[in-house]
């Protein structure tokens, strides 16, 4: 019997842990991240330790890394039953955590033109292109200063684990940083400096790209020309 | 900080400090294990206390500390000023004009004490410098006049110096003098003898006498030429570079003896001395791996001083031990010694000596740990195990286990290994109390018999009962 | 002739369960006839005194006794052995590897250690006001689940905590549910819209498990000390409970559960609560008012939910209603579940006597014992010095659980359990077993003994609701989710009752 470690679920994708176990793909592999991937598109459940920086799709477990995970890319492991079942060990899902989320406001007179920003999803290197991470963060001011969201994602044009995170931020989830950011510029908090900062220390560019999408968005409101495109 | 009822979702503080917005709460834990068992099956990041029951018979005395509300602002400005203070070597004296020391008093390591209690190490070394100074012809006489009460003692922390081991300081000895702009203030330590039979280890032979009137007649003078012609020098710059090469700056000097020694040789080449008596002192000096220690206590001493007289701190300022009584004093306590039996050090011993040879614990030298190096910073001297005991592990568990005593941690003395993390500094009543902790001390080891000099190296700690009873003073001194 | 070994260890400690634990690890080795491993506190000296273990003199509450009584020295030596190694495997747990920090000694450095939200603090209660301060200090919630402390340091706490926007959940706090993790005792119940605010442990999970019966889940559950509510806290937590939960974007209405508040205080907080913009509702017990499934209930209601029928195992063949002579003994583990029981019962049949008695002079002695109708509380401070929980240790309520059963004045038995998160991994065993045995006494006394139990338990919860009630109800108890329907069930039985 495999010794099982305790975990903790969001509920974005718990729903990928409760059926009968199937098999998912892993997509990375890193000390403090796993990454596994579901024939669906844009599905994919990230498993990642306590010092990780954690997704809000992600499963969490409550120790720190680095953790040899015991598979490698390529590999296929199988998830259900509350249980993802790697070579040596299982992680068992316990409890729900719960992601924070970007505030709705109401809707305002505004339309946002998001023409530009779809056209670029999937443009960048990684597993989560820059233009990406940018359509992320406008995608979080957008609902938190209170414009329309675009009516459709072009979700297939970019890899599996960023298109997870876009559709995410329509619903107004991503990591707490970024969540605190986007309060405090939609509550008009004069001093933004700190959560900036805390932002910014998001993977290698991903930062500086979610701060330019809120931003975008945040000047946009602040004043909309006349067209509605943003300077 | 002011509570808010205003959401996180509006930008406002979340009252709470965001409590309940918190994604997975992280939870600390002390008391009963069955509690963190049930969390971490939950998938919950825990931490675990290793709680135990504070030192027996303390309850009422901590209730009565813990509720005074000066304490936290008191321990804050305690041990701001205690990093804050500077230590430069801005000059060398004899006792008699840096202290005003008169003729026929002498001071010592430690507490207060009377001769009859005094161990063997101390009465030795009081012998030495009754001979040195030229009070009795041989060291029959010297007893005599000792024992018969025709001397004055008094322990050199109340006269704001420090000495190593006996820490025996007369008239003409010549001493460091070591001043902190900041609160301008000045401190003294005596000249180190070199290793071996010295009168710090209550060593009194010819040799002995010999050489401190060498030192006084030759040694004095040339480094005061030195440092009045070059200085002065920082001591703390010194203290937090060889921490970061290998020193920790008690029982592991030699870096630091390297460093001073850099800084005061172009002085002591061009004094106005002969070649022969130069090439001496300078010999002298480059000899002795430990000619650092007599600055860097009394560095730590300006820094301890600068923290003592906070009222209601309860950090210690003051370590240090006669040889018989182990003795500590609080900053929110003025003068009052709190002591009691000084435990023997376990370590290492030299040549054919054994642990029924050792006195003991002795000296100011814990003025160190009291100041956050020495024992409290054995994680950045690994190679200290070799001349202390224990292992590497140990070294890096002591300072590790400091920081549960400690106020806070040194911004200029920094452990390479833990990341450059500061020392542990600043050793609270308080803590000590609650954990059972002791403070960790790398201390030389003196001859139990009078006149027989080192006879090893190793750890002690305090006896407990010190700082229970400085609990309850503090407790005593909470205004109604 | 059995051989006898008692031996101190100065200044190790241990903390009460794990040593209770401990020692039955010990009892369990072949050849051993007797074994304590406890702390040597004034009342374990006693207890060890009872067992024929004499401490020596000068041991007190910081030092380890071990006492160990066997067959032989080869019993007493495994004895030993067995309790070496059960305290071996509990520290093995906190030493790290080389260069790691050691485990932090206070709550306060645990707290910086893991960058904690909430501290969890469990020493006795003497020491756990210290430890609460500091934690407070360092800007954590605190969890005090520690009992016997005084009211006035309950009060120092919570200013401090108000001063630091920080929570103090206690003192003899029990259960809390923060962001869907459990603290202490607690069920396992699903996420929801409702808030709780809770000077109450039992109380609070017999709502929660309730609304889950109902399907309605929880936001949190703020527990905030038995005492809160009573003048002399005046409701400090309850009020910045009640503020955070009207903050908290998940939660759209709170319920307030209560032992019996002290009026003044409840006023004023009806008055507060008024203000916050979301509904609250009150299952704070006391004469005249709703018990807690009728608080519930009417909560369901107010919310738009159905109220579902409540789960019950009512055993067959025990006497007919009205026909048992002799009174209500009820024995619980919860004091707010015996605190509505006897709400409930005084109704029925007058005055209750109890160690938490509803009036002063309903009080029983020392001893417990009365031939009338009575309820014993045997969580109360009174009865937990020095000892766990009878949730963790149940050894006090089984020993008067077989003392009812001869007892022939006791007319039927009214007991409580408790599921979920911190309680005993199997309880329905032990105390099936308890049950039937009681039964076969009374049967051999002549008497027919109704046993009724109030199970405070979900489905989810690791022991399992249905799976512990069929457990009970195959040794012949009554069981109820709801303790108003397990009381009623008790009082049917009593001619007495009203």
């Amino acid at each position: 019997m495999h010794p099982r470690i305790p975990a903790a679920a969001s509920p974005l994708t718990l729903g990928l842990l409760t059926g009968t176990p199937r098999p998912a793909v892993v997509l990375a592999a890193f000390p403090t991240a796993l990454y596994l991937g579901l024939p669906e598109h844009a599905t994919v459940l990230p498993v990642v330790t306590s010092d990780a920086l954690v997704l809000p799709t992600a499963v969490r477990l409550p120790t720190p890394g680095p953790r040899d995970w015991g598979v490698a890319v390529g590999d296929v492991v199988n998830i259900g039953g509350y249980v993802i079942s790697l070579p040596s060990h299982g992680i068992r899902v316990v409890r729900s955590w719960r992601p924070r989320q970007v505030t709705a406001a109401r809707l305002l007179p505004d339309c946002y033109d998001w023409s530009a920003l779809l056209d670029e999803v999937g443009l960048g290197e990684g597993l989560t292109p820059r233009a990406d991470d940018v359509l992320c963060g406008a995608l979080l001011a957008a609902r938190a200063l209170g414009l329309d969201l675009p009516t459709e994602l072009p979700l297939t044009r970019t890899t599996s684990l960023s298109a997870s995170l876009v559709a995410a931020a329509a619903k107004g989830y991503a990591v707490s940083t970024v969540v605190d950011h986007v309060t405090a510029v939609a509550a008009g908090c004069p001093d933004l400096a700190p959560t900036r900062a805390a932002v910014l220390g998001i993977g290698h560019t991903s930062g500086e790209a979610l701060l330019e999408g809120v931003d975008r968005i945040h000047d946009f409101v602040n004043s909309p020309l006349p067209e509605g495109i943003p300077s | 900080m002011t509570a808010s009822t205003s959401t996180a979702a509006n930008g406002g503080a979340a009252p709470l400090r965001g409590l309940l917005s918190a994604e997975s709460p992280t939870v600390a834990t002390a008391g009963v294990g069955l509690f963190a068992d049930a969390l971490r099956g939950q998938a919950v990041t825990v931490v675990e206390a290793d709680w135990q029951p504070p030192m027996p018979g303390t309850e009422g005395d901590l209730a009565r500390v813990l509720a005074d509300t000066r304490r936290a602002e008191a321990n804050a400005t305690a041990y701001a000023r205690m990093v804050a203070a500077g230590a430069e070597l801005c000059d060398v004296k004899q006792a008699k004009d840096a202290l005003g020391l008169e003729r026929g008093t002498f001071l010592h390591a430690g507490p207060p004490i009377e001769w009859e209690r005094m161990s063997g190490p101390l009465k030795g070394a009081l012998i030495g410098a009754v001979l040195f100074e030229g009070l009795a012809d041989n060291a029959e006489e010297a007893e005599k006049a000792l024992a018969a009460g025709q001397f004055a003692f008094e322990p050199c922390h109340h006269r704001d110096a420090v000495g190593p081991m006996a820490g025996v300081v007369s008239p003409s000895m010549w001493m460091y003098g070591l001043r902190d702009e900041v609160h301008d203030a000045w401190s003294w330590c005596s000249l180190n003898e070199g290793l071996g039979k010295v009168l710090r280890y209550g060593a009194y032979g010819p040799e002995v006498v010999d050489r401190l009137h060498w030192m006084t007649d030759v040694l004095g003078p040339i480094l005061q030429r030195s440092v009045r012609a070059t200085g002065p020098f920082d001591i703390r710059s010194i203290l937090a570079q060889m921490l970061q090469m290998g020193d920790e700056g008690h029982n592991r000097n030699r870096a630091g003896s390297l460093m001073l020694l850099r800084e005061l040789l172009p002085g002591m080449i061009t004094a106005k001395a002969s070649s022969d008596d130069i090439a001496q002192a300078v010999r002298f000096s480059g000899a002795n791996e430990h000619f650092f220690l007599n600055l860097g206590m009394p560095a730590c001493k300006l820094a301890t001083m600068a923290a003592h007289g906070v009222p209601g701190s309860s950090l210690v300022t003051t370590m240090a031990r006669n040889g018989t009584d182990f003795g500590i004093r609080v900053s929110g306590t003025g003068d009052a010694w709190f002591t009691g039996p000084a435990n023997t050090p376990q370590g290492l011993f030299l040549g054919d000596y054994g642990p029924d040879d050792a006195n003991p614990d002795i000296g100011d030298s814990a003025i160190t740990e009291t100041a956050g190096i020495g024992g409290f910073a054995m994680a950045a001297a690994p190679a200290i195990v070799k001349f202390v005991g224990g292992d590497v592990p140990f070294a890096l568990r002591a300072t590790q286990t400091m920081y549960e005593i400690t106020f806070g941690e040194h911004p200029m003395y920094q452990v390479p290994i833990l990341d450059f993390r500061g020392t542990p500094t600043g050793i609270d009543v308080v803590s000590v109390v609650r954990t059972g902790i002791l403070p960790q001390i790398n201390t030389g080891m003196a001859g139990r018999v009078a006149g027989t000099g080192q006879v090893g190296a190793g750890l002690v700690t305090p006896p407990a009962e010190c700082f229970p009873a400085a609990l309850a003073a503090l407790g005593r001194a909470v205004p109604a | 002739m059995s051989v006898t070994h008692v031996d101190v260890r100065r200044g190790a400690y241990h903390d009460s369960v794990t040593l209770l634990q401990v020692s039955r690890t010990v009892a369990d080795v072949d050849g051993v006839e007797a074994a304590q491993v406890a702390m040597a506190t004034e009342l374990n000296v006693e207890v060890l005194g009872s067992m024929g273990f004499d401490v020596p003199e000068g041991a007190g509450a910081n030092d380890l006794v071990v006492a160990v009584r066997a067959a032989d020295d080869a019993g007493v030596a495994a004895g030993i052995a067995a309790a070496e190694s059960a305290l071996a495997a509990r520290s093995a747990t906190q030493s790290g590897g080389f260069g790691d920090a050691p485990a932090p000694r206070t709550t306060a450095a645990a707290v910086r250690a893991g960058d904690a939200d909430i501290a969890l603090i469990s020493v006795p209660g003497r020491f756990a006001a210290a430890e609460a301060l500091d934690a407070i200090a360092t800007g954590a919630s605190v969890m005090l689940f520690s009992d016997n402390v005084p009211v006035e340091d309950e009060v120092r706490l919570k200013d401090a905590a108000a001063a630091a926007d920080v929570l103090v959940m206690g003192p003899d706090c029990g259960t809390a549910v923060v962001s869907g993790v459990a603290l202490g005792f607690a069920n396992v119940v699903g996420a929801g819209p409702i808030g709780m605010v809770a000077a109450s442990g039992t109380g609070a999970q017999q709502v929660m498990c309730l609304l889950d019966a109902a399907g309605v889940g929880i936001s949190h559950c703020l527990g905030v000390g038995g005492r809160d509510l009573k003048n002399a806290v005046g409701a400090r937590s309850t009020r910045q409970a009640l503020a955070a939960l009207a903050a908290d974007p998940s939660t759209t209405s709170v319920v307030v559960v209560s032992k019996p508040p002290d009026e003044e205080v409840l006023t004023d907080l009806e008055a507060y609560a008024g203000g916050l913009g979301l509904p609250v509702r009150w299952a704070t017990l006391g004469a005249g008012r709703p018990d807690l499934t009728s608080a519930v209930e009417a909560l369901l209601e107010a919310e738009g939910h159905e109220v579902p029928q409540w789960p019950a195992w009512v055993a067959d063949g025990d006497p007919a209603a009205g026909s048992v002579e002799g009174s209500l003994r009820g024995l619980f583990c919860g004091g707010t579940l015996a605190d509505d029981s006897m709400l409930l019962a005084a109704d029925a049949l007058g005055d209750i006597r109890s160690n938490i008695p509803l009036r002063d002079d309903l009080a029983l002695g020392a001893d417990l014992r009365d031939d009338g109708h009575l309820v014993i509380d045997f969580g109360d401070d009174g009865l937990t010095q020095g000892r766990a929980h009878p949730m963790i240790d149940p050894t006090l309520r089984m020993e008067r659980i077989a003392a009812e059963a001869s007892d022939p004045t006791c007319g039927v038995l009214l007991l409580d359990l408790v599921l979920g998160h911190g309680a005993h991994q199997d309880p329905a065993g032990e105390l099936a077993d308890a049950i039937r045995e009681a039964k076969h006494t009374a049967r051999d006394g002549g008497r027919h003994l109704p046993v009724v139990v109030s199970v405070t338990g979900t489905e989810s919860d690791p022991q399992g609701l249905t799976r512990t009630a069929e457990t009970l109800a195959a040794a012949g108890a009554s069981v109820f989710l709801s303790n108003r329907d397990a009381t009623r069930h008790a009082l049917s039985f009593l001619g007495s009752a009203r």
